[in-house]
C-alpha cells in the first residue's frame, strides 16, 4: 500500500515509486487510509522531479493520456486512484495510447471517470450563479461532486474578463479568484455568507430572473420530472430561480 | 408599466418560440463581456422541461397581424407591452454577468411595419455589440418582408437569424395567417441565407393545427436542410391558445385535453427523432416515411421502424460494417458507431465490448452479429415479433414466439 498526500504531484510520485520498487500495490490518499492488519504501508513523500518524470513519460505517449489522468484525479470517487493507476499501467505496458479502445475494461473505466468529471464541469458552466457584491465583484458558490473548479477557470476567464469574480467550492473549501486579470486557486478559503454584502440592485435582478424563468414555461406542459432529469435537485441549493 | 410587469408579459408572449439554442459559433475576445462556445450551454431548465439558454423575449407583443394560431394576434384581448432598447440591453448585460444566460433571443410582434420592427430589433443588437461590447450569443428573428439591407445588417450583429415558416404548407398558411404571404416568407428565408449569419439560419413550424401528415413535414424539413441550407428546423406541437373555427376545437373535458397534450408531444418527439435521422444518420425523408407509411409510428422510434421494414439489411456485422451501416442499427447512435470504429482497431468486438462502448443492446442485439456470431440470447425473429416485443415492453421473448427466420441468417 502506498500512501500519498492527496496532491496530484503526490499521486504521480507514488506511481514513480511503484515502478521503481516493482511493487504495484494500491495507492491511497492519507485521509482515507486505515491500517490493515498485515498490510505494509509506505508513505510517499511528494517529489516534483519524480512526478515530472512520470508526467513526461505519459505526455510522450500522447497528450490525451496525461489529460485522462488529470481529469480522473479531479473525480470525487473513492476508487479514483485505483482507476488511474490501472489505466497508467495498462497504457505504459502497451507503450501507446489506448484511449480509442472503449472495449478495454481498464481504459473504459478511466474514460467513464473522465466523462463524469467533464460532464459536471460542463453542467456547472451553465448552472453557476453569480451574485453582485457591493464592491462590484461577483460571487458564486457551488458544491460539485467532483473537483471541477480548475476546469471552469479558462471558460470563466474568457467570458467574464471585465469583472472581478470568485467561485467558491463550498464542499472542498477552495476558491477560484479572478482579480485584475489575475487568476488564482486558494485552499482553505473561508468565504462568508455573501447575502449581507449584496450590491444595491442585486436582489432586483434576481427577482427579474425568477419572473422570466416562471413565465417562459408553458403552463399546460409542466413536466417537473424532465426538469429534474436535466437539472438534478442536488444543484438547486445555489440556483437563483429555485430559491 | 414597471420592468417586472413588462418582463412578465413579454417573456410569456415569447414562450411558444421553440428555439433556445446557443450553438454554432465560437468566439473569445480580449475585452468586453462574454464569449460563445460552439456547442452552446444550457443555463437552466424551465418548469416544462425545456432548456433555457437565452433571454427569450419579444420586443413588443403589439401586433398588426391576426394569425389564427398565435397568442399575440391582434384580436386577442390581452395586456400589451413594449421594451425600450435600453431596458433590453440592461437586462441582457445584467443577466449575462450573473451567468443566467448565454445571450439574447429577440423576436417581436409587428407593431407598425416589418421594416420598422426589424430596425428596432437591429438597434438593440447593434447597441449591445458596439456600445456595450457584448460578445455573448444573439439570435434575432427576421420579420418576413423586411428589406434586404436590414437583413444584411441584422446578420452583422446576430449569430443566428430565423424566419418562421409557420406552417407545413402554403395553403395552411393562407388559411391561418392571411396577413403573411408564403412567397414573402420564402423570399425572406432566401435573404437570410444569402446574408449568411455566423451560426446559420433556423426556422419553426406548427404541427397539429393543420392536416399535413408527417411525410409532408419530414420531406419539407429535408428540403430546408438540403436546398436552403438551414441549421435547424423546429417543430412546435400545436397548443390550443385561441378559439377559432379554422383550428382544431378545444377539448373541454380534462381527460381529452390531457390525451391531446400527450399525443401532440409524442408527435413532436417523433418528428425530432426523424429530424435527427436526416441530419446525423444519413437518412433520406423517403426512407423514413412513404405514401404507404405516411405517419411516424406511435410506439417505436423512426429508426427502429425503418429497421423492421428492412429485414434484408440485417444483421450488420459489427467487426466489418462501415460507419453508415453501423448507424442504421437501432441502439447504435453516433457516439457508439464512432467508438466501434475506433475500438475495433485494437481488437475484434464481442458482446461485453459493445456493452462498455455504450451500445443499447436491449435493442441492438436483434440486428447485429459479432464476427459471424449472434449474441447468445438473440434468436432470429420476424419483424412482426420484434415489433410486438419492443412495444409490449415484455422482459424476454419466449422461445415459442420464435417465428420464421427473416433477419438474415
Amino acid at each position: 500500500m502506498f500512501i500519498y498526500d492527496g496532491s496530484f504531484e503526490g499521486l504521480l510520485t507514488a506511481v514513480f515509486e511503484a515502478y521503481r520498487l516493482r511493487d504495484f500495490a494500491d495507492i491511497t490518499p492519507a485521509e482515507n487510509y486505515q491500517k490493515g492488519l498485515f498490510e505494509e504501508a509506505r508513505r510517499v513523500v511528494s517529489a516534483a522531479d519524480k512526478a515530472a518524470r512520470v508526467s513526461a513519460r505519459l505526455l510522450a505517449l500522447s497528450g490525451d493520456v496525461l489529460r485522462v489522468v488529470q481529469y480522473c484525479f479531479l473525480a470525487g470517487l473513492a476508487d479514483k486512484e485505483k482507476i488511474i493507476f490501472a489505466y497508467i499501467r495498462r497504457t505504459l505496458s502497451a507503450g501507446r495510447s489506448l484511449n480509442g479502445n472503449y472495449a478495454d475494461p481498464v481504459v473504459a473505466a478511466a474514460l467513464a471517470c473522465l466523462k463524469k468529471v467533464a460532464r459536471e464541469a460542463e453542467r456547472l458552466k451553465g448552472l453557476l450563479r453569480f451574485q453582485e457584491l457591493r464592491d462590484g465583484s461577483f460571487y458564486a458558490a457551488i458544491e460539485p461532486e467532483h473537483c471541477i473548479l480548475p476546469l471552469l477557470a479558462g471558460h470563466c476567464r474568457a467570458r467574464f474578463s471585465g469583472q472581478g469574480w470568485l467561485i467558491h467550492d463550498a464542499r472542498r473549501g477552495i476558491a477560484l479568484v479572478y482579480q485584475d486579470g489575475d487568476l488564482q486557486l486558494f485552499d482553505n478559503s473561508a468565504v462568508h455568507n455573501a447575502r449581507d454584502k449584496h450590491a444595491a440592485h442585486e436582489l432586483a435582478y434576481q427577482e427579474l430572473w425568477k419572473i422570466f424563468h416562471q413565465n417562459i414555461a408553458i403552463a399546460g406542459r409542466k413536466n417537473p420530472k424532465l426538469q429534474k432529469q436535466f437539472m438534478p435537485v442536488r444543484y438547486w441549493k445555489y440556483l437563483t430561480e429555485k430559491n | 408599466m414597471d420592468l417586472q410587469e413588462k418582463l412578465k408579459i413579454l417573456s410569456a408572449a415569447a414562450r411558444y418560440d421553440v428555439s433556445c439554442a446557443s450553438c454554432g459559433v465560437s468566439r473569445v475576445l480580449p475585452q468586453g463581456l462574454g464569449s460563445a462556445v460552439s456547442a452552446g450551454i444550457c443555463h437552466s431548465w424551465s418548469d416544462d422541461g425545456r432548456c433555457v439558454s437565452l433571454l427569450k423575449v419579444l420586443l413588443t407583443n403589439y401586433c398588426l397581424y391576426d394569425c389564427a394560431y398565435c397568442v399575440n394576434r391582434r384580436s386577442n384581448d390581452l395586456p400589451r407591452a413594449a421594451f425600450t432598447p435600453q431596458e433590453l440591453i440592461d437586462l441582457t448585460m445584467q443577466f449575462y454577468k450573473r451567468n443566467y444566460i448565454e445571450g439574447l433571443f429577440l423576436s417581436s410582434g409587428v407593431r407598425h411595419s416589418p421594416d420598422r420592427t426589424m430596425e428596432e430589433l437591429i438597434e438593440v443588437a447593434g447597441t449591445l455589440r458596439e456600445r456595450a461590447h457584448f460578445y455573448g450569443y444573439i439570435h434575432l428573428k427576421v420579420i418576413p418582408g423586411a428589406a434586404p439591407e436590414l437583413v444584411r445588417l441584422a446578420s452583422r450583429y446576430a449569430d443566428r437569424l430565423s424566419a418562421n415558416i409557420e406552417l407545413p404548407s402554403a395553403p395552411s398558411l393562407q388559411l391561418l395567417a392571411p396577413d403573411k404571404k408564403p412567397q414573402v416568407i420564402t423570399r425572406t428565408m432566401e435573404l437570410v441565407a444569402s446574408a449568411a449569419p455566423a451560426a446559420g439560419q433556423s426556422t419553426q413550424l406548427i404541427v397539429g393545427a393543420t392536416p399535413e401528415r408527417d411525410l409532408q413535414i419530414v420531406t419539407l424539413a429535408e428540403e430546408l436542410y438540403r436546398r436552403r441550407n438551414l441549421s435547424r428546423v423546429y417543430y412546435s406541437g400545436y397548443m390550443p391558445v385561441n378559439t377559432d373555427r379554422r383550428l382544431p376545437a378545444l377539448r373541454e373535458e380534462p381527460s381529452a385535453a390531457a390525451e391531446h397534450n400527450r399525443l401532440i408531444r409524442l408527435r413532436e418527439h417523433r418528428l425530432y427523432q426523424a429530424d435527427w435521422l436526416l441530419r446525423f444518420y444519413r437518412f433520406k425523408a423517403g426512407e423514413i416515411l412513404s405514401p404507404e407509411y405516411p405517419d411516424l409510428d406511435e410506439f417505436v422510434d423512426p429508426k427502429t421502424a425503418w429497421a423492421l421494414r428492412h429485414p434484408e439489411f440485417f444483421p450488420v456485422e459489427i467487426n466489418k460494417a462501415g460507419y453508415a451501416d453501423l448507424l442504421r442499427v437501432p441502439g447504435i447512435g453516433v457516439r457508439s458507431a464512432k467508438r466501434i470504429l475506433q475500438s475495433r482497431r485494437f481488437h475484434s468486438l464481442d458482446e461485453q465490448a459493445l456493452k462498455r462502448i455504450g451500445v443499447v443492446l436491449k435493442r441492438a442485439r436483434y440486428f447485429l452479429i459479432c464476427s459471424g456470431q449472434r449474441l447468445d440470447s438473440a434468436r432470429q425473429y420476424t419483424p412482426a415479433t420484434l415489433y410486438h416485443f419492443f412495444t409490449a415492453q415484455e422482459k424476454t421473448l419466449l422461445p415459442g414466439q420464435e417465428q420464421l427466420v427473416l433477419l438474415g441468417g
